[in-house]
């Protein structure tokens, strides 16, 4: 009898595991080979030929000290576009999901308005933003607006600061998605505590502080942790508009400068697995400092009603 | 049911673990095939790069030397962008290489530095390839014949003939000789370029932050865009023996230096960035939309001129400093000398280099013509400009006839090119933004780029 239910219970894990098979191996194939790869190829000089020599940490020191290293610089305008970016999607989004959250006509419209840009490919979302950032001459809208009400136009795509503002402006333009999950945590909020509240003549703010953030925070930092993650690996705005970093680098992001090394110049593909490990590097430790920052997976109601039982309990 | 599931699993696995091994079908490059007689056919594999008219072409090509020579050619298509040398280096990486492809301009070096490129000098000595043009055939440093370019495209000066009119100015010519100099082309550009109240730059009053028309637009200012300039100014990036390094000379910085001054001087040109991907667009979208009255881009253009609408577009030599020079580029085809049919694959490349092949491509002006004859014999000549307007007929001639009025690129002769370049990427942008002089930007980074001139090897 106890034989059979541990035969059966074999089996039964064995049907699970084969089950699980199909993602086990995809996983191993795919990502942990590939992953320990590069992490051998980051130690190595690979000619055009393919042929691979040991050259030790010399990969790593040229990327952090050799001067010619374009590395800390790609990583400077990567952190200053993904932490600039990470507030302002979160800000955006979150006040965006908030408006729409209230009660109005056209409600279900502008919702569907506000996540219509995240379902376009990021390419043509890119040519579409650089056909009207444009100079006017070229036909760019906004210059032409410009120019028509007399303002100076700007060029947006050559200025090595203003082609910051064209970046996060796609990236608000799509962030439909993000924007659809508040507003799905937004029913969450428990509404007898929202109105509670207002019985007791608490504010908007503090409503908003007290009740609607703890609760939807956990998701708020989950959004924010992944949309740091996608901006650390923004690639197709920058190939799109000038594929080398114009204007002056500055859109030289890491993924393209791994691309760069790794794909279009010779002799550079152990250089590029160093570089990718390092910015892996880098963004474990920026995910573990946001991480610690906020004891944010865990809803600030729990740990009150938790400590309610405990009041109770004494 | 459990049963009968697992079953199903481990057949799926199975199957997509064999999806995973080499299909030793495909293997199909460089064999020998048996036709159905069961006689032995030499077959050959083509890589090219093409979309719409081109491949058509290249079909009906490869179609027509079958029936002609009964080789079989097994062409392939690839897009024409950067994924066609990363498909060859995995075909390389796989023992795997076709016997005859298109190469990029700056790849050809590589691959010769690899040793893996025939030398066609026999084809060209014996008469098989007649003469191409000096600007288009591609030498190894050692002096092999590595290939001939394809296409000569040429770098031309296209304007709005209305606008000139309209301003009362002469057209630019169309013959090298008279090229303008570039003082004549600062003023008409001034003349040409007109802020939102309608004044010109030549006029007191002219608002050099609000203009409306440009003057002079160049498509990017990457690569020979901007390298003509320093030819013309009696520099270059290297001599044409590939000796002598020039980029760094005084005549190099002063030639870029007064296409930085027509944007940030004069007022008179758009911002342009050493990249591709950010070029102003085609003639189409900068003369035919009317915010430019000339715009400098590659011959390929011409193919463009007969959709614009409304606007009369003309074309002519570009302007002068020292010499009056265009500069070309136009990607060649290479063999494989790790061909098992090495001499069919010569045969092959014979035929597909020959114009005629092309004609229809050329008769548009998006390719023009790599081999000499097609500029000098009349018949030739009428066999593929017909079509296209006199004054571009003209200026192509006049440069493809005018000794020393090409230069020619360099990725096509220096080996260390693709790296020079790659460094000078990291700064020229500082004064093509005009953040700084080009003497100061050159500072920066010519001292690298000569050492890894004086490498003389692509690695």
């Amino acid at each position: 009898m106890i034989m059979r239910r541990r035969i059966r219970k074999y089996r039964e894990a064995l049907t699970g595991y084969l089950f699980a098979l199909p993602a086990i191996l995809g996983f191993l194939v795919l990502t942990l080979y590939p992953m320990l790869a590069s992490l051998k190829y980051s130690f190595q000089k690979i000619d055009a030929m393919g042929t691979k020599k040991f050259i030790g940490f010399d990969n790593y020191r040229y990327i952090l000290f050799d001067k010619s290293s374009e590395f800390i610089k790609s990583l400077q305008v990567t952190l200053f576009y993904t932490i600039i970016n990470v507030i302002l999607v979160v800000l955006y989004c979150l006040i965006i999901a908030l408006l729409l959250n209230r009660n109005f006509r056209g409600r279900n419209l502008l919702r569907a308005i506000y996540y219509l840009p995240c379902v376009i490919p990021m390419l043509s979302t890119t040519i579409l933003w650089k056909l009207m950032m444009q100079n006017q001459a070229q036909g760019g809208l906004i210059n032409q607006l410009l120019l028509y009400m007399n303002k100076t136009p700007k060029e947006w795509l050559t200025d090595k600061y203003l082609i910051f503002v064209v970046l996060f402006a796609m990236s608000i333009w799509t962030c439909g998605g993000t924007i659809v999950v508040f507003l799905a945590t937004l029913q969450d909020v428990p509404r007898e505590l929202l109105e509670a509240a207002r019985v007791d003549g608490a504010n908007a703010w503090y409503q908003f502080k007290e009740i609607t953030y703890q609760t939807i925070k956990p998701v708020l930092y989950f959004q924010g942790i992944m949309c740091m993650v996608t901006s650390i690996q923004i690639f197709t705005q920058s190939v799109a508009l000038s594929a080398n970093g114009a204007p002056d680098r500055m859109t030289y992001f890491i993924n393209v400068m791994i691309y760069q090394h790794s794909f279009k110049d010779v002799g550079l593909r152990g250089l590029a697995s160093a570089e990718a490990w390092a910015v892996f590097l880098v963004t474990l430790i920026l995910t573990f400092i946001v991480f610690r920052m906020s004891g944010m997976f865990r809803k600030e109601e729990i740990k009150k009603s938790r400590r309610g039982r405990h009041e109770a309990n004494n | 049911m459990k049963k009968v599931l697992a079953i199903v699993m481990i057949l799926t696995m199975l199957v997509s673990l064999t999806g995973c091994g080499k299909d030793k079908s495909v293997e199909t490059n460089s064999n020998s095939k048996n036709t159905e007689s069961g006689k032995k056919t030499v077959e050959l594999n083509f890589l090219y790069w093409a979309d719409g008219v081109q491949k058509t072409l290249v079909e009906n090509a490869c179609k027509e030397y079958e029936k002609q020579t009964g080789v079989h050619i097994k062409a392939e298509a690839l897009p024409a962008d950067e994924t066609f040398d990363s498909y060859i280096q995995t075909r390389m990486a796989s023992n795997n290489l076709p016997d005859v492809s298109y190469m990029g301009e700056g790849d050809m070096m590589k691959y010769n530095e690899m040793g893996i490129l025939a030398d066609i000098d026999d084809l060209l000595s014996s008469g098989k390839i007649p003469k191409k043009l000096d600007a288009v055939t591609i030498k190894s440093p050692e002096g092999k014949t590595l290939g001939v370019g394809l296409s000569n495209q040429l770098v031309l000066l296209y304007y709005n003939k209305d606008m000139f009119d309209a301003a009362g100015i002469e057209y630019p010519p169309t013959k090298v000789e008279d090229a303008w100099t570039w003082d004549q082309f600062v003023e008409v550009a001034k003349k040409l370029t007109v802020d939102v109240n309608g004044k010109n730059a030549t006029e007191d009053g002219f608002a050099p932050d609000k203009i409306q028309t440009y003057g002079i637009g160049f498509n990017c200012l990457c690569a020979f865009h901007q390298f003509w300039a320093m030819n013309a100014n009696g520099g270059g990036v290297v001599s044409p023996d590939g000796k002598n390094f020039l980029w760094d000379t005084n005549e190099s910085i002063e030639g870029l230096q007064n296409m930085v001054d027509l944007v940030y001087k004069y007022h008179v040109a758009s911002p342009s960035l050493y990249t591709f991907n950010s070029a102003i667009g085609s003639v189409d979208a900068t003369i035919g939309s009317g915010g430019y009255a000339m715009y400098t881009n590659g011959s390929w253009d011409l193919a463009n001129l007969s959709a614009i609408d409304g606007v009369n577009v003309g074309v002519g030599v570009l302007p002068k400093m020292k010499n009056a020079v265009t500069m070309n580029c136009g990607a060649p085809m290479a063999i494989y000398n790790t061909s098992k049919h090495l001499k069919e694959a010569k045969d092959f490349y014979a035929y597909m280099v020959d114009p005629a092949k092309n004609l229809d491509l050329l008769k548009t002006g998006a390719w023009l013509p790599n081999e000499a004859g097609y500029y000098t014999d009349q018949a030739l000549i009428d066999s593929w400009t017909t079509n296209l307007p006199k004054d571009a007929k003209e200026t192509i001639i006049s440069y493809s006839t005018t000794d020393g009025a090409i230069a020619q690129w360099p990725a096509y002769f220096v080996p260390a090119y693709n790296k020079m370049n790659t460094e000078y990427t990291k700064f020229i942008d500082k004064a093509l933004s005009g953040e700084m002089s080009v003497k100061e930007a050159f500072d920066l980074c010519m001292p690298t780029i000569k050492t890894l001139f004086e490498s003389g090897t692509v690695e």
